[in-house]
């Protein structure tokens, strides 16, 4: 009996949790862990903004225009009176919002276009691919302007365009994995068991490509939230009177000379989660990363 | 019984400088139960011919002639949906070579199992769980119990191969295709592995059959073997008599360059020249360029030989055909005419 406890406990110090290496692997890596840090930081603030906030983000007073930081207004004071922090937090829920929603699309349509297309191969592939090619020659920025244009400026309409305007990206790294992956002989004896295409794809190729796509999640991530601030900057994101953080940093460039406190912050608040995202996709990266040297 | 019968079977595949038939009008028949071997070197299309009977050749290969009768169905005509659907896994199954690659990384071994049990035999979760620790068991796995819920990377290359043959022999399929399982094992896991197969063949009663380019495997465990030589199945016969009487001179010269057959201070018979480019292949006998007893004008015009029975042994060669042979003393039986009946 107490044999077999010991070759019990022996067992479960060979092998330590699926996620243990990965973990160990990520925590050397300090910059990603303070990314981490800081993302979860900015995530908390973001859900107890009606907490946190200490004025509603639209109120406007007229006694309190285009004051600086002070005790009352951490951040100041727009031209209309309206608290800055309280705009930042409320401006965070908005941006995270449009930027992991439209992500996920990309991430969804991209992931599922571009595992088929590898998967499949010949004329579909081909077809998908030059599809992608074609999204992929209008700078996303560009691309982004002109869907606007077309279905008009709203919040889901922002995530529907980054979601389009990112799916070539998923597609691609999806695609070079799934060709990879399709040569193995587990994907062959998958096929030898009469296992369907649909399960191949989404039960077995899937899960073994998630971890590239982790990191480009991540990376995206940064770029959405840098795409939907220039957006709201050139004046087509986020519509006034809803606080966004690009537009507030372009009402704020003109009197940058009175009023620094109205364009610094949220030009902060847009850097914050982007060096976090950037950080935790490098992490991600050179964890997932099989040529990489672990000592 | 033929369990498996394949007619004239051609497999055919489209390079950029012209068709290449990597097997050409082959025929052999697979009886109940039988360990049948397919023996050849490398590019001699043994692994395109296993990989047609379940139609999985490359996107430029396709079946350009014949049939293969597998219980009233021909597999060469149909679609790949349905053999997804009626074949693979659950009446012919397949193992390959590389069993460390041949499992999903992300999923335990209890999963794959019962996934593919799940599809092809009515039973739920449950039921197929104790099937595959009952599986797990007959293959040889230690603590099936325990070991059942574990992934792939933490068992050893030989217990892996156990698996995959115990996922392959999950659905009591009729034929088994093993495509050089044993060629990445270690010799002694080797004939663990051989030795498992043979003893599953006969307690499933199943077929299987065995594509090497190990005489040693073929003589270890194969009932008849059949060779291959640049397509063509040039020899078929039962084990014993293809090792004591070989009639095909590259059978022949085939079994003088077996290491073990050779003192130590002898050199190693080699056969002269290389396999030739199928996509021209020499006209005649397509071995006829390395022959070292080719008999007469046939050998090197016209067409490949046709197939000769000599006492049992079925073989592609005009030596056994006293029209082309005059040294030739025996009877000459002609099973099959290259073109087959049309």
């Amino acid at each position: 009996m107490s044999t077999e406890t010991d070759t019990q406990t022996d067992i479960e110090i060979d092998e330590p949790g699926p996620f243990h290496e990965f973990y160990e692997a990520f925590s050397e890596n300090r910059i990603a862990v303070f990314g981490l840090g800081l993302l979860a930081f900015l995530i908390i603030i973001t859900l107890l903004a009606d907490f946190i906030a200490p004025y509603s983000a639209t109120a406007q007073n007229y006694d309190a225009v285009l004051e600086g930081p002070s005790m009352d207004h951490p951040m100041g004071t727009d031209e209309l009176g309206r608290d800055i922090f309280s705009r930042v937090l409320f401006g965070y829920r908005i941006i995270f919002s449009i930027t992991v929603g439209g992500v996920m699309m990309a991430f969804t349509m991209g992931t599922l276009l571009g595992l088929a297309a590898g998967y499949y191969g010949g004329w579909l592939d081909e077809f998908l691919m030059r599809g992608v090619d074609v999204l992929m020659s209008f700078p996303s920025l560009i691309l982004a302007l002109a869907l606007i244009a077309a279905i008009g400026p709203s919040r889901w309409g922002i995530a529907l365009v980054l979601g389009i305007a990112y799916t070539p990206i998923f597609a691609r790294v999806a695609r070079s994995e799934s060709v990879s992956l399709s040569n193995e002989a587990f994907i062959r004896s998958l096929e030898v068991r009469g296992v369907s295409t649909p399960r191949i794809l989404i039960a077995h190729m899937f899960p073994n490509v998630l971890g590239p796509l982790i990191v480009t999640v991540t990376l995206q991530l940064a770029f959405g939230i840098l795409t939907t601030a220039t957006l709201s900057f050139l004046g087509v994101g986020v519509q006034p009177p809803s606080p966004s953080l690009g537009l507030m940093l372009a009402d704020g460039k003109d009197i940058i000379g009175r009023a620094w406190w109205m364009s610094l912050f949220p030009g902060v608040a847009i850097m914050l989660p982007v060096i976090a995202f950037n950080t935790i996709g490098d992490g991600l990266r050179d964890t997932f990363d099989p040529k990489q040297v672990r000592n | 019984m033929a369990r498996l019968s394949v007619t004239d079977l051609s497999v055919t595949y489209r390079t950029g400088d012209g068709d290449l038939t990597a097997v050409d009008r082959v025929t052999f028949d697979i009886q109940d139960n039988e360990i049948f071997g397919i023996v050849g070197e490398s590019g001699c299309g043994k692994s395109t011919l296993g990989d047609s009977f379940l139609q999985l050749l490359d996107e430029n290969g396709s079946i350009s002639g014949g049939s293969i009768v597998y219980d009233g169905m021909d597999l060469a005509a149909m679609t790949d949906r349905e053999l997804a659907d009626e074949v693979r896994g659950n009446k012919i199954s397949m193992i390959f070579q590389d069993p460390n690659a041949s499992l999903d990384p992300v999923y335990t071994v209890g999963q794959q199992l019962v996934e593919t049990i799940t599809k092809h035999l009515d039973m739920n979760k449950k039921a197929a769980r104790e099937r595959a620790i009952e599986l797990l068991d007959d293959v040889g796995i230690p603590d099936p119990e325990d070991r059942i819920d574990n992934y792939p990377h933490s068992f050893s290359g030989g217990q892996l191969q156990r698996i995959v043959i115990a996922i392959a022999l999950s659905c009591e399929p009729g034929l088994l295709i093993a495509d050089e399982p044993t060629t990445g094992l270690d010799v002694s896991i080797q004939a663990q592995i051989l030795d498992l197969l043979e003893e599953l063949a006969e307690s499933h009663e199943t077929s299987i059959v065995m594509i090497t380019h190990d005489l040693g495997v073929v003589a270890e465990i194969c009932d008849r073997v059949g060779v291959m030589y640049a397509g063509n199945m040039v020899e078929i016969a039962p084990i014993q008599q293809l090792f004591d009487a070989p009639r095909h001179p590259y059978t022949q010269a085939l079994l003088d360059s077996i290491p073990e057959r050779h003192g130590m201070k002898e050199d190693l018979t080699v056969i002269p020249g290389h396999p030739p480019d199928l996509r021209q292949p020499p006209t005649g006998c397509r071995y006829n360029p390395r022959c070292d007893q080719v008999c007469g004008m046939e050998c090197e015009t016209g067409d490949v030989p046709p197939t000769y029975d000599v006492e049992g042994t079925d073989v592609m060669c005009y030596l056994y055909d006293e029209g082309v042979n005059e040294a030739y003393e025996g009877p000459t039986n002609i099973v099959a005419e290259p073109g087959g009946d049309d």
